[in-house]
């Protein structure tokens, strides 16, 4: 098929797909009553909420002593007492052949590093991009990545790491607030632009893949791939721009509070609406470092600082105090969307597979062994601590749990990074 | 405490192997090319392995500990294959004459070899090597490469004439994927449908900037009077943040805290249109001394008292507070209680504002000034405002602090702008976009602009279909309306996001030698300006002139003159040293606050360009990066290493004293610091640096079961300890005994670089001693970096050998092969005539036939 040809197929195709493109779905509108009067309701779609923290958790606080159900509640855990059978912990889950400390934190959700991603099939694509090209249009964003202290977590399968959103209002604005009917109408012309320069352009790189001297053409499919897909989004954000936003009551503080201790639970909130009013099925939020003060009571040093530890009591207090933070507000997190009722039998959470751990096992000896993970939610079989012991020097891949999260999202999928197989024992 | 890092850098060192160049890739590939030799020795080379002499001798010499019973270094030659024509094997033979000819090997504790069987042998093989690179050469092959992000920027500062001092159109492009450290790697360069969507943003907002006009109608000259800048109320309440406004006279600004309020005009939207405007302020220094105790105001009394002038966008941020717009224009000490008219000429983008701040100023002013106060001044209250939000005082007080308070303040009596200068139309962004002729009359004939705009894009003269298509794109454009004028803006930016403006290297053109030349302006103008290639360059590749050596070396020389080098000193230090990793593992706040008190960061850097453009500009011998009596610091840096006498924020050349360990690379601050996680330093990971950017001999990843210790400080060992224990597990000790030895010596430093003798725990209290001293893996002993820079400089061929493969890789924009070699020998073989000089390298570099292939 010439490319002409294929052209006039592809827009055609983008014409159709995006009138086909759905209403976004407002549960929080929609009562339960309607939903059971409805003819054969549709069951609520399921989302995924991927937490990754750049310093992990202190192993030894973190990990249960004993496996299967009724273990006891380490100390970072007994925030979640509450949610006992709504989350599942596991050891000995990890990304085998990774090593480097900090400069591999970011095979967290892919299991491959970012100088790797040329030999691998789909790059170093992290869990939740893969579910979000799954998801696709359905939603005004197929994913929202968000982020505190700097860096992200997600990558793309061409290898990009996604810069995350870090002001609050930003991400309130992008989920709330109405565009303009000036700025609509700005967007709409240069959409209309963009689209007749991808259309040149295309015939431009056409023309030069004759004259290139010899096969290896893989820069130019870059090159032809990416327009097409920017002909995708154009296309949807075109057909989402038609539709309102939804309405909140939810108000940010103001002023907005400058240091993490009052951030964080800030964007939990915002990740809970977003999920709400089916926004975006797909979310990842980054917790870094903080710069100055970090507003947490009880901590007077530095959190990178604070994990160079070396067993000092001093620090490992402060250290203890920043962690269980952390899990207290995932905790709050987890309790807010267990509230939230999508259906009659079904709360967000029951919807929400939410994955909460690191890319760093041990940050005080820098390992990437053992990796701290947490599943929450998504309907799976909770309660347990799952352990998987190292037999005979093989490690279980953590990507395995990733197939298991893929498959329960609604992907046929057996294979995802460096995945042996689902995971063991997991069941929905 | 320190010895954490050792864990940290193995680990890090793991994951982040930068591969080296010449000797690439090969410990990775060592299993795959077992089978290789399995392969071709099955096919033809069983019968030659015998008659390979080298082979003999190494089966004699090098297989007891390099065989089937042991692979020390992770290296086995029992079973190299003798078959040339395998890319593996050659690197692998390579690697073996190279460590003969260092010396290296054998170990100095094993048989040595008689120096006629070892003449012998370096003769046959380097002959046998040479022979199989030159049948191999012909195999590179051209390749694609996208413009990077800073390369994004010039161009199109160059390409479409608009000043890029504030403007960036790259600034939501995602970050370019580094390869041991460089940025410019061509497969490594990927092109997302993200990064697409940018470069249809970027070529909007381009040529929207350039081809906006700033008509005379558009001239303002406003003065900031004291009320302007500053509401008068905050006269009572100086203990937050000490701005002042007593009578509409003058503002005077107490503090240097640098999140806190700077002077700005209050009602000023900004400049209306882009241009060159003139920046007055009338400001002096009121106290610089005063009767407080110095300790109080934490500032240094003897230095004047500096305003830091800035311009920068208030919607983009924070507009008293500071944002990422801020574009500083100028530090200036003032003059102590006498008022002067400060005048700046500067550029400032449309919707910009002046700034002024108290930039040597106490901080945090707020607790300084509640210690002072009831010390010095106890019948004032510091306040009588009941919040910094209240808008009145709770109740009237005779007297208030700003009232008596004798500390150092800078005072700004005003603040004036004025502009834009007209600019002459040939010189405008018009002008670039549409050829000075046709800016001059407004009269343009599209064909003539499209072809002209596209072989300026496409750095090369454009096919007579790419002008049509483009053509027809216009006209496409103005039958939906445009006028003549924005359909050739919408065509402009079309061609900023066609292949063959992104891509800065395409692979076509190999048998049309017109195409070739321009493909080497290109590259040298990327090379030395990370940019495309002026008029002279075209110029000279249209009369394809550069192929001749000394065309190259002369464009060498213009192009290095140009103020747009700075980018090949930033960009090629930041690649080849390492400095992009500065701020990715930012020193603790708490530990090291004047590392962010000075933005000692900033100033690090400074330094090392500094000294590299020195040695550059001067082709001065690659030695100078071991070891120098000289560097460059400025009043802050100098405090910092402890070099008494230096006054000023300028950047100076000072020799240093006999015995400073700053001299060369390996003292400076910005590698020292580059080097530490930003809490602890690493001998591991400073040794690891220094055999792989200056000695270019990177050790092997450690073997994959080797687990990292966990540091514990409750027992009393140390990192030399630590690494002692690690050193007797004997897959472990072959590398380390490389690479701790330089680490140690390199502990004189802490995590910023600041010299130490003792280790400080936690509290800041002394520790252990620093032990700086060792024993290079060749026998060499030494008490610590003086010496050991002694014994690096008997290498420094060594040093000369890397920092040409370094060169070279950021000049081609790919990673070297194993065939590339003959290349790097043939330049270094040129430049040691003189010593190999820094610019003769640079010099090797574009007059070589892998930059000009």
């Amino acid at each position: 098929m010439n490319r002409t040809q294929l052209q006039f197929d592809r827009r055609r195709m983008l014409v159709g797909s995006g009138a086909a493109i759905a209403l976004p779905f407002l549960e929080s509108l929609v009562s339960p009553r309607s939903l059971i009067a409805g003819a054969m309701p549709e069951e609520p779609p399921m989302r995924m909420v991927c937490i990754g923290l750049e310093y992990g958790l202190h192993p030894v606080d973190f990990f249960p002593k004993e496996s299967g159900r009724g273990y006891q509640l380490p100390k970072l855990l007994t925030p979640l007492s509450s949610l006992r059978d709504d989350f599942t912990v596991f050891s000995g889950l990890d990304h085998p052949g990774i090593k480097g400390g900090h400069a591999t934190t970011h095979t967290f959700l892919s299991g491959i590093c970012s100088d790797q991603a040329n030999s691998h099939r789909e790059g170093n694509i992290t869990v939740d991009q893969k579910a979000a090209e799954f998801a696709g249009t359905k939603t005004r964003f197929p994913s929202m990545q968000l982020g505190v202290g700097g860096g992200g977590l997600s990558w793309t399968r061409t290898g990009v790491g996604i810069q995350p959103v870090e002001q609050l209002q930003t991400i309130f604005d992008e989920l709330f607030l109405e565009t303009p009917e000036s700025k609509r109408k700005r967007l709409s012309d240069s959409y209309r632009i963009h689209r007749s320069i991808l259309d040149v352009v295309q015939e431009d790189a056409s023309a030069l893949e004759k004259r290139i001297s010899h096969n290896d053409l893989d820069k130019l499919d870059e090159y032809f791939t990416s327009i097409r897909e920017v002909e995708k989004r154009i296309a949807q954000s075109e057909a989402w721009m038609k539709e309102a936003r939804p309405k909140t009551d939810y108000r940010l503080p103001e002023p907005l509070p400058r240091d993490f201790y009052g951030e964080v639970p800030l964007f939990y909130d915002l990740i809970r609406l977003a999920l709400q009013t089916d926004s975006t099925r797909v979310l990842s939020f980054a917790i870094n470092g903080w710069r100055g003060d970090s507003g947490l009571p009880g901590v007077t040093k530095g959190y990178h600082d604070l994990t160079h530890h070396g067993q000092d009591t001093s620090k490992l207090k402060q250290l203890s105090i920043v962690e269980t933070y952390h899990t207290s507000q995932f905790a709050r997190f987890l309790e807010s969307l267990k509230r939230a009722q999508v259906s009659a039998d079904a709360s967000l959470l029951d919807r929400t597979m939410v994955l909460f751990g690191s890319g760093l096992g041990n940050a005080s000896s820098h390992s990437n062994r053992n990796l701290p993970l947490v599943l929450a939610g998504g309907g799976f079989q909770h309660g347990e601590h799952k352990s998987f012991p190292n037999s005979d020097g093989k490690q279980t891949a953590a990507c395995n749990l990733f197939v298991s999260m893929l498959q329960r999202f609604g992907l046929e999928v057996d294979q995802f990074g460096t995945s042996t197989g689902t995971l063991e024992g997991l069941s929905s | 405490m320190i010895w954490h890092s050792l864990c940290q850098s193995v680990s890090d060192y793991c994951a982040n192997r930068p591969g080296t160049l010449l000797a690439m890739d090969g410990l990775r590939v060592v299993a795959f090319s077992f089978c290789v030799f399995v392969w071709s020795a099955l096919a033809s080379a069983q019968e030659k392995d015998s008659e390979f002499e080298p082979k003999a001798f190494v089966t004699e010499h090098c297989t007891r500990c390099h065989g089937a019973e042991a692979q020390k270094g992770d290296r086995r030659f029992d079973v190299l294959g003798a078959d040339l024509s395998v890319e593996d094997n050659r690197r692998q033979w390579q690697e073996i004459l190279d460590a003969i000819n260092r010396g290296d090997m054998p170990p100095k504790d094993e048989p040595q070899l008689s120096s006629a069987d070892t003449k012998r042998f370096v003769a046959n093989l380097t002959q046998k090597l040479e022979a199989a690179y030159a049948q191999h050469a012909d195999k590179r092959k051209p390749f694609f490469r996208r413009l990077n992000r800073y390369e994004y920027r010039n161009t199109i500062r160059d390409l479409c004439g608009v000043n890029t001092e504030s403007f960036d159109p790259t600034t939501s492009f995602p970050a370019d994927q580094r390869v041991d450290g460089f940025e410019n790697i061509g497969d490594k360069l990927v092109l997302s449908d993200f990064l697409m969507q940018r470069y249809l943003e970027a070529a909007s907002l381009s040529i929207e900037k350039a081809s906006q006009t700033n008509g005379a109608d558009n001239t303002i000259h406003k003065v900031f009077q004291a009320d302007d800048l500053e509401s008068r109320k905050f006269q009572f309440r100086p203990q937050i943040m000490f701005q002042v406004n007593v009578d509409g006279k003058y503002v005077d600004v107490g503090h240097g805290d640098r999140k806190s309020d700077r002077v700005v005009p209050i009602d000023f939207a900004g400049v209306p249109v882009d241009g060159y405007y003139t920046i007055r302020v009338k400001a002096e220094g009121i106290n610089r001394k005063h009767p407080y105790a110095p300790e109080l105001l934490g500032i240094d009394s003897d230095e004047p008292i500096k305003m830091e002038v800035l311009v920068a966008d208030p919607t983009a941020g924070s507009r008293l507070a500071g944002n990422v717009t801020d574009r500083r224009i100028a530090v200036v000490p003032l003059k102590d209680h006498e008022a002067e008219l400060y005048e700046y000429r500067v550029w400032v983008d449309k919707g910009f504002v002046p700034i002024v701040r108290y930039i040597n100023g106490p901080q945090p002013i707020k607790a300084r000034l509640l210690r002072l106060a009831p010390l010095y001044h106890a019948d004032v209250l510091p306040s009588n405002w009941r919040s910094g939000t209240d808008d009145k005082p709770a109740e009237s007080k005779e007297r208030y602090l700003s009232d008596v308070y004798l500390g150092p303040r800078m005072r700004i009596h005003q603040i004036e702008i004025e502009g834009p200068e007209p600019v002459p139309l040939e010189m405008s962004g018009r002008a670039a976009l549409f050829g000075s002729q046709a800016a001059k009359t407004d009269a343009f004939d599209s064909r003539q602009a499209i072809e002209r705009f596209l072989f300026l894009a496409f750095r090369r003269p454009p096919l007579e279909s790419e002008v049509e298509r483009f053509l027809g794109f216009n006209d496409r454009r103005q039958k939906l309306g445009e006028t003549a004028e924005t359909a050739l803006l919408t065509t402009f930016q079309a061609i900023l996001c066609s292949p063959s403006f992104v891509y800065n290297e395409v692979p076509i053109g190999e048998s049309d030698a017109g195409l070739r030349q321009f493909r080497i302006a290109s590259r040298l103008s990327y090379f030395l300006w990370s940019s495309m290639p002026d008029d002279e360059l075209f110029e000279l590749a249209s009369h394809s002139k550069l192929d001749d050596p000394k065309v190259l070396v002369a464009q060498v020389l213009r192009m290095l003159k140009d103020p747009k080098a700075t980018a090949f000193t930033e960009h090629f230090t930041d690649s080849w040293l390492h400095l992009n990793e500065l701020g990715s593992m930012p020193p603790d706040t708490g530990k090291f606050k004047r590392y962010y008190e000075r933005q000692l960061q900033e100033l690090m850097k400074r330094e090392t360009q500094s000294f590299f453009d020195y040695v550059l500009s001067n082709n001065l011998g690659v030695e100078h990066f071991i070891d120098s009596d000289f560097t460059f610091v400025n009043r802050y840096l100098a405090k910092h290493y402890g070099i008494p006498g230096v006054v000023g924020d300028e950047f100076r050349k000072v020799n240093l004293p006999a015995g400073s360990l700053r001299g060369g690379l390996l003292g400076q601050a910005s590698i020292l610091t580059a080097t530490s996680n930003g809490v602890e330093t690493s001998p591991v990971k400073r040794g690891i640096w220094v055999l792989e950017n200056l000695l270019g001999t990177p050790p092997s990843p450690p073997p994959p079961d080797v687990n990292p210790l966990e540091p514990d400080i409750r027992g009393a060992t140390t990192i030399r300890e630590q690494l002692e224990k690690h050193r007797s597990v004997e897959t472990c000790a072959e590398c380390h005994r490389k690479i701790d030895p330089i680490g140690f010596a390199m502990e004189a430093f802490d995590p910023i670089g600041s010299f130490r003798t003792k280790y400080q725990d936690d509290r800041g209290s002394d520790g252990r001693e620093v032990d700086t001293s060792g024993r290079l893996a060749t026998g060499e002993e030494f008490a610590g970096l003086d010496d050991l820079k002694h014994l690096l400089l008997r290498r420094k061929d060594e040093v000369a050998r890397c920092l040409t493969e370094k060169l070279l890789t950021y000049a081609i924009g790919r990673k070297l092969h194993q065939d590339d070699r003959p290349q790097v020998d043939a330049i270094m073989k040129a430049a040691a005539a003189h010593g190999h000089g820094l610019r003769d390298l640079v010099n090797g570099v574009v007059t070589s036939e892998a930059f000009r292939e």
